[in-house]
C-alpha cells in the first residue's frame, strides 16, 4: 500500500506541472485556433524563441506539455476558421468544400463535429497501434528512406494525371474538349506556377532572415485562406440559419472507417515530407473510394489530427530519430527523447489533450456559429482578410505580404476554374521532389536563382 | 477500379523487377514512376480524350422543372429499334439534371426484357455522393414505359443511374435478334488492349535508344508492363476489355467479381500494393540495409491477410448489428401502425355503433 501511494505520490509530483502545461497549451491553442491564418506553429516558433531569450522560463518537460496542447488543440479545433470563416490551412483544403457545403445548409455545426469526431478517432486509433508503432515505423523508413526521390516524383505524377475533365458533355467535340480540359489546364497552370514560387522561395528567400523558419506561412495564406475568403466576400449569398444538431446521424461503422480511411491518409503525410494531411487524405479517399460525405468530412479530421500530431509524436518512438512536421523540427532544437517513457508519456497526452480539445471545439463553433449570424456574412469575411494581412505582416514584413499576394492570385486559378486546390502544392512538392532527384539545382540555375 | 488502383498497381508491378529497383535506388531514376504513369495511362486516353470525340445519334437532356419520364423512355426506345431495324449502332447520350453546384435530380432506366419494355423512372434529388434528400421526391409523372421490338441484351447493369457528373451514354447494336447494349460504348475500346500495352513498351524502348539511354529496353518493359496490368485487372469486372486491338473489334466480358466503385477491391488492391511494393524494396537492398527477413508467405500473412480477416469480422460485426437495429425498428413501426389500426378500427366500430 505505501509502495502504491509512493508511485502515485511520484506520479503527482512529476507529472503534474507537464499536465498543467499541456491543458494550458491546449487551451490557449483553442482560442488561438479559431483565428484565421495563424498557424499554430508560428505560434510555437515564437515560443521557442521567447523560451531560448528568458533563458528557458520552464524545464523542456514542461515545455513539452504546452506545445503538445497546442498541436493537439490545433488538430482539432482549428476546423472552425475552415468551416465558419472560409479560412482553411494547408491541411484542411479538402475538408473545405464540404464543410461549406454543410455551411451553406444550416448544418455548419454538424461539419464540425464530425471533424472532431475524426480528431478522437485518431486519438484512439494512436494509442490502439502504439505498441506496433515502433516497429512499423522502423521497417519503413529504412525500406523507404533511399527511395524518397522517385516516390514523391510518383504522388506528384499521380496528382496530375488523376485530376479528369469536369463537363464537356454538350456541343461539337472542340466545344466538348475545350470544357473539359479547362479545369484540368487550370489545375496543371496552378501546379507549375506554384512549383516555379516554391523554387524562387527556397533558392532566394524573400523573407528576413530573422524570421526564416517562417518562409512558408505567407505562401499557405496567400494560396488557401485568401481565396476562399475573397470568393465570400464577392459572392452574394449570405449563409442561412445554423441548426445546433442533437445528433451527427453517424454510426460506428461510418466512424470506423472514416477512422480508418483517414489514418491511412494521415499517417502517410506525417511518415512522408512535405505531403500534408490533405494529400494524405485525399490518397485515402481514393483508395477506400469513399462516396458517403459524411465519411469524408469526418476522415479529413482523422487526417488532419493523424498528420499534425503524428507527424509531432513519431520524434518520440523509441530507436527512430524521426522528425517531421515543423513542430518536431522546432522541438528537437533543444529536446531529445530517450527510451519508452516520452513515447508512453505523449500518448497520455495527446489523448488527454484530445478530449479537452473535441469539449472546446463545442463551445467555440456554437460561439463563432452567434458571430457570424449577429454580423453580415461579408463583413466578417472583411474582417477577416483584414486579421489575415495584419498577422502575415507583422510576422513577416513587407516581403511576406508580398508573397501572399503573389500567392493569393495562384490560389484563386483553382477557386475560378474549380480544379483542385491540392495543385497549390507544387510550392513545396516540385522543388523539393526535383532536389530529391538531384536535378533542382540544374534548374535553379537555367532560371537565374543561382 | 479506381484510377488510384491502378497507378499503385502499375508502381508494385515495376518493383518486381530488380534492375529497375536498383536504377531508382542508385541513379535517382523515375523509372518505377513510370510503371505508375503508364497503369493509369488506359483511363486517361479514354476519359481525357476519346470520350469528347464521341458522337451521339439522340441526347436526353431533361429540364430540371419538367421532367417527362414518358418522354424520356420513348426516345430511349427509339434508339434501341432503330438499332433493331436498321441494323446498325445507334448512340444515345444521357445528360444528369444539374440543379445547384452539388445537387443533381436522379433519374433511372432499366430494361425490362420480360415485358419489352424501357421503363424511366424519375427519383429524389441527390447530393455528390449519390444520397437522396428525404422530401425530395418529384412531383408530376415519375415513370414513363416505352415499347421495344425486341429485347435488349446488357453485359453491364440492368438499371442504370443518371445522377451526378456526366451522365452516361449507350451504344445500342443488333446481335441475332436482339439488340446489345454497349455502356459508355468508347471507354476500353481501342485504349484497354494489350496490344497498345507492347506498342508503348516498344515506343518507350525506341525512345530510350534514342536518347542513348543503356537501360532502354528496361524502360519499355515497366511502361509495357503497367500499361498491361491495368488492362488485366479491368477484366476482373463487368464491362471487360477489348483485349487485342487493333485485331479484336469488341470488348471481352469480364469475370463479374467486382464492380469499378466498390470500396473492398479498391481498398484491398491499394494495400496489396503498397505491401509489394515494401517487400519488394527490401528485398532487392543488399542483406546489411534489409529492415526484415521473412518469406512472401509470412510477411503477407501477417500484413495483408491478418489485417484483412479483421476488418472483415469487425464489417460483418457491424452489418448484422445494424441489420438487427433496423428490424427492430421495423418491428417496432409494424406494431405502431397495428396498434394504430386497431385503435382506427375501434373508432369506426363506435362511430357505427
Amino acid at each position: 500500500m505505501e509502495a502504491i501511494l509512493q508511485n502515485i505520490s511520484f506520479m503527482i509530483s512529476t507529472y503534474s506541472m507537464p499536465l498543467l502545461y499541456l491543458l494550458v497549451g491546449t487551451l490557449a491553442s483553442a482560442f488561438l485556433s479559431c483565428l484565421p491564418a495563424l498557424h499554430i506553429y508560428n505560434v510555437a516558433g515564437f515560443l521557442i524563441i521567447l523560451w531560448a531569450k528568458v533563458n528557458g522560463f520552464t524545464t523542456p518537460e514542461n515545455f513539452l506539455g504546452l506545445v503538445t496542447g497546442l498541436v493537439v488543440g490545433y488538430s482539432i479545433v482549428n476546423t472552425v476558421p475552415s468551416i465558419f470563416l472560409g479560412a482553411p490551412d494547408e491541411a484542411a483544403m479538402f475538408m473545405v468544400m464540404p464543410g461549406q457545403k454543410y455551411l451553406m445548409q444550416g448544418r455548419g455545426f454538424e461539419a464540425a463535429v464530425m471533424t472532431g469526431i475524426g480528431g478522437l478517432g485518431a486519438a484512439f486509433a494512436m494509442l490502439l497501434l502504439a505498441p506496433i508503432l515502433p516497429t512499423i515505423v522502423a521497417v519503413v523508413r529504412k525500406v523507404l528512406q533511399p527511395h524518397m526521390g522517385w516516390i514523391l516524383a510518383t504522388i506528384v505524377v499521380y496528382i496530375i494525371m488523376s485530376e479528369f475533365p469536369k463537363g464537356g458533355d454538350r456541343g461539337t467535340v472542340w466545344e466538348k474538349f475545350r470544357d473539359g480540359w479547362k479545369s484540368i489546364v487550370a489545375g496543371l497552370f496552378t501546379l507549375f506556377l506554384s512549383g516555379f514560387l516554391g523554387f524562387i522561395m527556397i533558392y532566394k528567400p524573400l523573407v528576413p532572415i530573422e524570421f526564416a523558419f517562417q518562409n512558408i506561412m505567407p505562401a499557405f495564406v496567400g494560396l488557401y485562406a485568401v481565396p476562399w475568403v475573397i470568393m465570400n466576400i464577392v459572392s452574394r449569398g449570405n449563409i442561412p440559419k445554423q441548426h445546433i444538431a442533437d445528433s451527427t446521424n453517424m454510426n460506428w461503422e461510418l466512424i470506423t472507417r472514416g477512422t480508418g480511411a483517414g489514418m491511412l491518409g494521415g499517417m502517410f503525410a506525417a511518415i512522408f515530407p512535405i505531403v500534408t494531411g490533405g494529400i494524405g487524405g485525399l490518397f485515402a479517399g481514393h483508395a477506400t473510394a469513399q462516396r458517403d460525405e459524411r465519411l469524408f468530412v469526418m476522415s479529413q479530421g482523422v487526417s488532419k489530427f493523424a498528420y499534425y500530431v503524428g507527424a509531432f509524436f513519431l520524434l518520440f518512438i523509441p530507436g527512430s530519430g524521426l522528425t517531421r512536421g515543423g513542430m518536431a523540427w522546432m522541438i528537437s532544437s533543444f529536446y531529445k527523447p530517450y527510451g519508452v517513457e516520452p513515447y508512453f508519456r505523449m500518448l497520455g497526452f495527446i489523448a488527454i489533450s484530445a478530449g479537452l480539445a473535441f469539449i472546446l471545439l463545442l463551445v467555440l463553433s456554437k460561439l463563432t456559429i452567434k458571430f457570424i449570424q449577429i454580423y453580415d456574412y461579408r463583413l466578417v469575411s472583411w474582417i477577416t482578410l483584414i486579421f489575415i494581412t495584419v498577422i502575415v505582416l507583422s510576422i513577416t514584413q513587407i516581403p511576406g505580404l508580398i508573397i501572399m499576394t503573389v500567392c493569393a492570385a495562384i490560389g484563386l486559378i483553382p477557386v475560378v476554374f474549380h480544379s483542385r486546390r491540392m495543385n497549390c502544392m507544387g510550392i513545396l512538392l516540385i522543388p523539393i521532389t526535383c532536389n530529391m532527384l538531384g536535378f533542382g539545382p540544374a534548374i535553379a540555375s537555367f532560371l537565374g536563382l543561382i | 477500379m479506381k484510377g488510384i488502383s491502378h497507378f499503385i498497381s502499375g508502381v508494385a508491378a515495376a518493383t518486381f523487377v530488380s534492375s529497375a529497383v536498383d536504377l531508382a535506388n542508385y541513379e535517382h531514376s523515375i523509372i518505377i514512376t513510370l510503371g505508375g504513369l503508364f497503369g493509369i495511362l488506359p483511363d486517361t486516353l479514354d476519359f481525357k480524350f476519346a470520350k469528347f470525340f464521341q458522337k451521339f445519334d439522340y441526347e436526353v437532356d431533361p429540364h430540371p422543372e419538367n421532367m417527362n419520364p414518358q418522354k424520356i423512355a420513348e426516345t430511349i426506345a427509339k434508339c434501341i429499334n432503330e438499332a433493331y431495324k436498321e441494323e446498325r449502332e445507334v448512340n444515345l447520350m444521357l445528360h444528369t439534371v444539374k440543379l445547384s453546384a452539388d445537387l443533381f435530380r436522379q433519374y433511372s432506366l432499366y430494361f425490362d426484357n420480360e415485358n419489352r419494355e424501357v421503363v424511366v423512372r424519375i427519383g429524389p434529388v441527390v447530393n455528390m455522393s449519390k444520397l437522396p434528400y428525404p422530401g425530395t421526391e418529384y412531383e408530376g409523372d415519375t415513370v414513363g414505359r416505352a415499347k421495344l421490338d425486341c429485347e435488349v441484351l446488357h453485359s453491364y447493369d440492368s438499371e442504370t443511374y443518371v445522377d451526378i457528373f456526366g451522365g452516361p451514354d449507350f451504344g445500342f447494336e443488333k446481335k441475332g435478334d436482339k439488340v446489345e447494349a454497349h455502356f459508355i460504348p468508347w471507354h476500353r475500346k481501342w485504349s484497354h488492349s494489350l496490344t497498345l500495352g507492347v506498342f508503348f513498351g516498344l515506343l518507350g524502348w525506341l525512345i530510350g535508344l534514342i536518347f542513348g539511354s543503356p537501360h532502354a529496353g528496361l524502360y519499355g518493359f515497366v511502361m509495357g508492363m503497367g500499361f498491361c496490368v491495368h488492362v488485366l485487372e479491368d477484366q476482373l469486372g463487368f464491362m471487360g476489355s477489348n483485349l487485342f486491338w487493333p485485331f479484336t473489334k469488341k470488348r471481352a466480358n469480364g469475370i463479374h467479381w467486382m464492380r469499378s466503385g466498390d470500396a473492398w477491391p479498391n481498398f484491398t488492391t491499394v494495400w496489396l500494393s503498397l505491401l509489394i511494393i515494401l517487400f519488394n524494396l527490401n528485398r532487392f537492398n543488399p542483406p546489411q540495409n534489409q529492415a526484415f527477413n521473412m518469406s512472401w508467405v509470412e510477411f503477407f500473412g501477417y500484413t495483408f491477410f491478418v489485417p484483412l480477416t479483421i476488418m472483415l469480422i469487425i464489417q460483418k460485426t457491424f452489418q448484422t448489428i445494424y441489420a438487427k437495429d433496423e428490424s427492430s425498428d421495423e418491428d417496432f413501426e409494424e406494431q405502431l401502425v397495428a396498434e394504430q389500426n386497431k385503435e382506427s378500427k375501434m373508432e369506426n366500430e363506435e362511430t357505427i355503433g
